[in-house]
């Protein structure tokens, strides 16, 4: 079933400085939509307030024609994953599963070749890789329709980064999924639609040099 | 008799735990929720993804709070009589 996001007329300022005008994004099932800007563009406030997280006064989301005001309230709708860890450190990778678990296939994490390891490990003494990876699984494979991804490559070793990619690949079958990240090579190669936050609106781009045009990669 | 205050009078057992129920639901709570807002809040983003709000996370906890003062009350009733 196709399902579609619409977000319009999204302004946020901090403080004197203006940070996103009138966006407008859409998203819908099977979107990969790789969304690039500088630092300080208004990525992660921009997700954040997709997601319903951060208040604004200017926004109007649909969600299958139906309006939101904060989505991830609503159950099976929307994942997001935070550009930090956001696990409690305190708690198992297996604890951690079972909070999940009534969401989720838990062998499909049992078997996992990465976590099967550190099941029994607290999320605080997992390295940083692991845990992301760990975050990165569970917001993918909770039964949602939209999925927005902060920064999911960050400190991700190259190896598991192709693990990520392939479990967003197979993910985008059923769902909408939008990902930002410094790392905008593997941002390219899983997007399958790409977008740039300049200067607080979103430009749709449709190759590499409007990259460059945009002032997101140096005219080389 | 617990012990004797710095004012002279008399502290008790069961006065100790109402003492640290009123600090519990008012103040000790409080500091708890600004504590964890100031050092934790990114986990709040795991809550957010069970579909549990702020508010309500807040209030269940608080739900939960009143449930052990009540039981502290009750145990400290006890200690009264013995």
């Amino acid at each position: 079933m196709q399902n579609r996001f619409e977000a319009d007329s999204i302004r946020k300022a901090f403080g004197d400085k203006q940070v996103l005008t009138d966006v407008y994004l859409s998203c819908q099932t099977e979107d990969i939509i790789g969304l690039l800007g500088r630092n300080g563009s208004g990525k992660s406030t921009l997700l954040k307030i997709l997601f319903g997280t951060l208040y604004t006064d200017y926004k109007h989301i649909l969600i299958n024609g139906e309006y939101l005001d904060q989505p991830f309230k609503e159950k099976g709708l929307i994942s997001f994953l935070h550009q930090d860890n956001f696990l409690p450190r305190s708690m198992t990778v297996k604890k951690v599963l079972k909070l999940f678990d009534h969401k989720l296939d838990d062998t499909e994490f049992v078997n996992d070749p990465v976590l099967s390891k550190v099941l029994n490990t607290k999320i605080g003494n997992l390295s940083g890789g692991e845990s992301r990876y760990l975050e990165i699984k569970l917001i993918l494979n909770l039964d949602s329709k939209f999925v927005f991804l902060d920064e999911p490559f960050n400190g991700i070793s190259p190896v598991h980064i192709d693990i990520v990619k392939d479990m967003i690949r197979n993910q985008a079958g059923k769902k909408g999924i939008v990902l930002t990240d410094h790392d905008y090579r593997n941002v390219l190669d899983v997007a399958n639609k790409y977008m740039i936050l300049f200067d607080g609106g979103i430009k749709i781009l449709k190759s590499k040099e409007e990259f460059i045009y945009w002032g997101y990669l140096p005219d080389k | 008799m617990f012990a004797i205050s710095f004012t002279g009078k008399e502290i008790t057992l069961s006065g100790v735990m109402y003492f640290f129920t009123i600090s519990f639901l008012t103040g000790g709570f409080l500091l708890g929720a600004l504590l964890f807002e100031f050092f934790r809040s990114r986990e709040y983003y795991m809550f957010y993804n069970l579909g549990i709000s702020k508010l309500r996370l807040i209030l269940m906890t608080y739900m939960f709070h009143i449930v052990v003062a009540s039981l502290i009350i009750i145990i400290a009733s006890y200690a009264k009589q013995i």
